[in-house]
């Protein structure tokens, strides 16, 4: 028995729990920083109790008797109060949380106050994986799991070094929150000191594993939990508001895209199930903007109608494009919260799936998918049959624009130009008559996208020049650097003034190939505006980018060809990329597994084994074919030099390592073993000289007494006066086998 | 003798304890294994050995609420935020199956109960434990434990570290019995809320420790006697010890402690001859003892005959005065050695007020004892509660 470690005592175990309890507090409260939940005050008021409660540990005794009294009223009442003033239930329930956990923090804890604690941290964790499905979830859930389940094991041991205490806080009540235990009194680094002392290291890895099974095991069961829906939608994001970005939304104000740039964060990532197809240059659009105001953008309230009216619709809705083709790629996209409510696409598309029934509106004319509300955590959705021309198709409009009137529906209008005084008028005609009216819509957008980068260099600092008439107007006259929006509105302003159509789109250009997760990465910093010009010749609307090193759309200008991102735009293998590959990988395999996944994993890992075992069974066949035909062939003189010389080499290698090797191997890992126990010799030794104490005296009479001499020295003795371990080991076996042999044969007479 | 006979085997070379029990008993040295195979592991789940159980606590029966509701969230949302809490909750439950069965592989425990016990002294029971596991400490054990004068018993917490690889620990049990006879002590069941508290699990114990408990002392009044009978010349008393003066050598008779062995006189006469010493000649006494029910028709007068008894006979013994002691007809027993009077204490505590057993009937005294007038106690009722001692006919003590 090794007497050497010390043991813990309640004290210890008193500590232990107090310092579990304040880490499980500090992991609940850090989630409010993924939640957007006004609830810095108690997450600032956690964090300092808890570094109080962790320095001195007695400071919950001064509390006074009164304050924990009226604790839990007073929250109670907190509770009402903010469910009624602000009008958000789980916003005030994980405020409710908040402060219960900070109670429970400046009090000390009974067995049951410790188990609140626990549930009280799982709930917000639980709540801001569900409304984030963040990948931050997955930290958080795999360390409180870590932290409870040493904080339950500490509990145990606890209730297990002091039963009589337990009985008696059991029959006579908690005992009053001021009482200052004696476990405050300990000094941590005591504490620490003894908890190096009690350590055992081959425990602590063994602790180690058993978690590192549980976190598979629960992987594992993650998998394989039989999965059917029932159709129904949590929908707890509902009950929390988040604030969007104003740059992706109805209404633009000059400068609130180039705003968006300035965060480097991620909006949306992609997966193609072919590389190629994803562009050089892609241009992601989200919002389509007709009308334009003195201050910017917007939409006009006929288009706005249309946008809003989302419907509960089945996970698929087919947009009525061409049909996909088979070989056509499938688009899967993870659009992060808070970006916008219109989802990025490329262009038209035949159908976009969703992992759950949405409320949403598809715009076939537009090229246009609309949620009903901003998305208030991580939403992924499919598209097939996505183009990625330059060019949108738009029938209706086609037709409206041929013969006017002919629609039922009144068309929008991507002509007009209300908020554009006669002098403005007059102004953008003189750009015109420089610019040129051009023959087609591609000769006009070429020529006033020449125009417009001749005149104004790019910057993101830009301003618009003072004045009383029309901000762009303005800007077109004066040769001021200028960021997107502004290059952008102006073609808009100038198409329309020319008689083209044309209307401002706001979204994301470009972005990189994460060459870890082989997924393209889009950032907040690649929002744009671009513009699209109605041309009647291709029937649809021409994706036009005046900002200058924009417009290649990333297709070969002289073959028209698509130009796939991956031949220009090198992998991104940063650590940025790294860990955002670990997000990817949280979102493909974890927060959009369900059941269709789960089957196609069954097939997968069925067709991965088929394979394997047929494999396998061809290779044995055909090395044994190959080994019969090498057989069947003329044995010659050097055939059979190769066939004795290997069998030479085999005995060889064979006798070397018995005569040899082995005992060199069995010294070796016998000089470097950490103890006896742990000798493999000593404890081969031992193992048979055990079992020759079981056997039979008239079998123990016939093993050699020298050789078990030999096997005492090689069990107790010093390793200098040892004999060959190997070959006394290997004698030992032999004679033990004839021992017992001789017995057997000597019994029946 | 019967009810002694019951009494277990004590392992050899520990007469006071039982045999090792529980998962780590089968794996001493020498000792047959009991292979691990499914199909009991199976059965055991569809059908838990006597006594076995496993419950929820509290805190179990919150963590099963809550997988609950998460998993119906769950399958209701399809949401696989939830799904992952279920699994790592699933996992934890799993996990503190695996290490509750671990805590208690390999662990052993036996009882040692040191004789003698009387009614009305403090007695200790130790449940000892043993950990042969190789790394794998043992914590937080409880055993539940009761006697049969204690029904309720008492519960033993294992509240430090059992440390693996023959560690052991010794839990003590103090208790009074209170009445004589034979005192059943058992381990009705080990427990344990490790690792988690989310279960409590339960195992039946079937071990079991018997030790006879003597009638407690009492308190008596000796009366004056006219006379006792001296020694006849000729008597030979054999009694161990070695007070007094060396006066003679005799023959070695059964009983005698070989350290009195005169090894001299026994080279040269051929036989053993011991060393006899002035105190083997004082006076002695026998003691007869009818426990018929006849005689003793009131449980309460019984049970204070017996005490009575005992104390006389210790007191005598002591004041190396006892000599013989005769139950009902049997043929009387001599008191040579503290083994002798044990056995007897043994006899008493086990006598039986109903006549049964083991004592014999009312008889009188056999003549072939060779008791009769010499120094010879009897016991008779005095009143309807109290017992008198009489010394050849006359009233010597009451009790």
């Amino acid at each position: 028995m090794d007497n050497s470690r010390p043991q813990l005592n309640p004290e210890d175990f008193g500590r232990i729990k107090w310092l579990c309890g304040s880490a499980l507090a500090l992991l609940g409260s850090w989630t409010v920083f993924f939640m957007d939940v006004a609830a810095w005050g108690l997450l600032l008021a956690i964090n300092i109790a808890v570094a109080a409660a962790l320095i001195r540990p007695g400071w919950p005794a001064v509390v006074p008797r009164w304050i924990h009294v009226l604790a839990f009223p007073v929250i109670v009442i907190a509770f009402v109060y903010d469910l009624y003033i602000g009008g958000e239930p789980l916003a005030s329930l994980i405020r409710l949380d908040l402060m219960l956990i900070l109670y429970r923090i400046c009090s000390f804890r009974q067995r049951r106050d410790d188990l609140q604690l626990i549930v009280l941290c799982l709930f917000l964790i639980v709540v801001a994986g569900v409304l984030t499905v963040s990948l931050a979830f997955a930290v958080q859930i795999v360390a409180f799991t870590g932290v409870a389940l040493a904080f339950l094991f500490a509990i145990t041991l606890s209730d297990a070094a002091a039963p009589a205490a337990v009985a008696a806080s059991v029959d006579q009540g908690p005992t009053p929150a001021s009482a200052r235990p004696a476990w405050t009194h300990g000094r941590w680094s005591d504490l620490f000191r003894k908890l190096h002392a009690v350590t055992d290291w081959r425990l602590v890895v063994f602790g180690g594993v058993l978690f590192a099974g549980v976190v598979a095991l629960s992987g594992f069961l993650f998998l394989a939990i039989p999965r059917f829906e029932l159709g129904n939608t949590l929908g707890i994001e509902r009950w929390i508001n988040r604030t969007v970005r104003t740059g992706f939304s109805e209404t633009v104000q000059f400068g609130e895209v180039t705003d968006i740039t300035q965060d480097n964060r991620l909006a949306l990532q992609v997966d193609v199930t072919d590389r190629e197809a994803m562009p050089a240059d892609p241009y992601w659009r989200m919002v389509v903007l007709d009308e334009y105001t003195a201050t910017g953008f917007a939409m006009s309230r006929p288009l706005k109608n249309q946008l809003n009216l989302p419907q509960v619709a089945p996970r698929t809705r087919e947009n009525g494009t061409a049909r996909a083709r088979a070989d056509q790629p499938r688009w899967t996209f993870y659009f992060e919260a808070g970006v916008s409510r219109y989802l990025p696409l490329l262009g038209s598309f035949y159908s976009i799936t969703f992992t759950e029934p949405q409320q949403f509106v598809t715009n076939p004319d537009l090229q246009v998918v609309a949620l009903k509300s901003d998305p208030a955590k991580m939403f992924a959705y499919q598209v097939y049959g996505m183009g990625t021309d330059d060019v949108i198709p738009d029938a209706t409009y086609t037709l409206h624009h041929r013969n006017p009137g002919s629609t039922r529906r009144p068309a929008i209008d991507f002509l007009s130009l209300p908020s554009l005084s006669p002098d403005d008028l007059r102004r953008v005609s003189g750009f015109l008559d420089e610019i040129g009216r051009g023959t087609n819509t591609v000769d006009f957008m070429a020529r006033a996208t020449r125009w417009l980068q001749t005149r104004h260099a790019y910057s993101l600092q830009s301003q618009l020049p003072p004045g009383e008439n029309d901000p762009l107007v303005r800007w077109m006259a004066s040769e001021e650097p200028g960021h997107c929006e502004f290059f952008a509105g102006s073609l808009v302003v100038l198409a329309r003034a020319a008689g083209y159509p044309a209307r401002l789109i706001t979204g994301f250009r470009g972005g990189t190939w994460n060459g870890y997760s082989d997924s393209f990465t889009v950032r907040n910093a690649n929002a744009h505006a671009w513009c699209e010009l109605f041309d009647d010749a291709a029937q649809g609307w021409r994706r036009a980018d005046p900002t200058p090193g924009g417009g290649a759309f990333g297709h070969d200008p002289e073959s028209g060809e698509l130009i796939g991102a991956n031949t220009v735009r090198p992998p991104d293998t940063g650590w940025q990329a790294r860990l955002e590959s670990l997000r990817v990988f949280w979102y493909r395999r974890i927060v959009n597994f369900d059941q269709s996944t789960q089957v196609e994993m069954l097939e997968a890992t069925k067709n991965a084994f088929k394979t394997n075992i047929t494999g396998l069974i061809k290779g044995i066949d055909a090395r044994l074919d190959s080994l019969k035909t090498w057989l069947r062939q003329p044995w010659g003189g050097s055939r059979w030099i190769t066939f004795g010389g290997g069998l030479l080499l085999a005995g060889g290698l064979i006798w070397a390592w018995r005569v040899v090797g082995k005992s060199w191997w069995l010294r070796w890992r016998s000089a470097h073993a950490r103890s006896a126990e742990a000798d493999p010799v000593r404890r081969q030794a031992g193992l048979w000289l055990r079992r020759l104490d079981r056997l039979p005296p008239a079998a123990a009479n016939h093993f050699p007494a020298a050789l078990r001499a030999d096997l005492q020295r090689l069990r107790y003795g010093d390793r200098r006066g040892w004999p060959d371990p190997a070959a006394t080991l290997r004698r030992t076996k032999v004679d033990f086998r004839a021992a017992r042999r001789a017995k057997a044969t000597a019994s029946p007479r | 003798m019967s009810a002694l006979s019951e009494l277990p085997a004590a392992p050899p070379g520990s007469a006071h304890t039982t045999a090792w029990s529980g998962p780590g008993a089968r794996s001493r040295r020498g000792a047959r294994r009991t292979g691990f195979s499914w199909h009991k592991l199976l059965w055991s789940l569809l059908y838990p050995p006597r006594g076995h159980r496993i419950m929820p606590t509290i805190s179990g029966v919150l963590l099963i609420a809550l997988a609950l509701g998460i998993g119906t969230a769950a399958y209701n949302t399809a949401n696989n935020i939830l799904f992952i809490t279920l699994s790592l909750l699933l996992a934890c439950l799993i996990l503190s199956g695996l290490l509750s069965w671990l805590n208690l592989a390999r662990v052993a425990w036996r009882l040692e109960a040191v004789a003698p016990w009387r009614v009305g002294t403090s007695s200790e029971v130790v449940l000892e434990l043993r950990n042969t596991k190789r790394l794998l400490p043992t914590y937080g054990l409880w055993f539940d434990l009761a006697s049969t004068s204690h029904r309720a018993g008492t519960r033993l917490h294992l509240r430090e570290r059992l440390e693996p690889n023959h560690g052991t620990v010794r839990l003590p049990w103090v208790l009074q019995p209170t009445r004589r006879g034979v005192e059943t002590i058992e381990l009705t069941a080990v427990g344990s809320l490790f690792p988690f508290g989310f279960l409590r699990k339960v195992m039946g114990s079937e071990l079991r420790r018997q030790v006879v408990v003597w009638p407690a002392p009492v308190e008596y009044r000796r009366h004056e006697v006219a006379s006792s009978a001296r020694p006849r010349s000729g008597d030979r008393v054999a009694r161990l010890g070695h007070s007094g003066d060396l006066f003679a050598l005799r023959h070695y008779a059964e009983g005698d402690s070989h350290r009195l062995i005169h090894w001299k006189a026994s080279a040269r006469l051929g036989k053993l001859m011991v060393r006899q010493f002035s105190s083997e000649s004082q006076n002695g006494f026998s003691l007869w003892l009818d426990p018929s029910p006849a005689r003793w028709p009131h449980p309460e007068q019984f049970e204070l005959l017996c005490s009575f008894v005992v104390t006389l006979a210790e007191d005598l013994f002591r004041a190396d005065q006892l000599g013989t002691v005769a139950l009902g007809h049997e043929a009387p027993q001599a008191i040579r050695r503290v083994r002798d009077l044990e056995a007897f204490f043994n006899r008493i505590a086990l006598l039986n007020h109903s006549g049964t057993d083991p004592a014999p009937g009312s008889s009188p005294l056999p003549r072939s004892s060779g008791l009769a007038g010499r120094n010879l106690l009897t016991f008779a009722p005095d009143g309807p509660r109290g017992v008198a001692a009489f010394l050849d006919g006359q009233l010597a003590a009451s009790a």
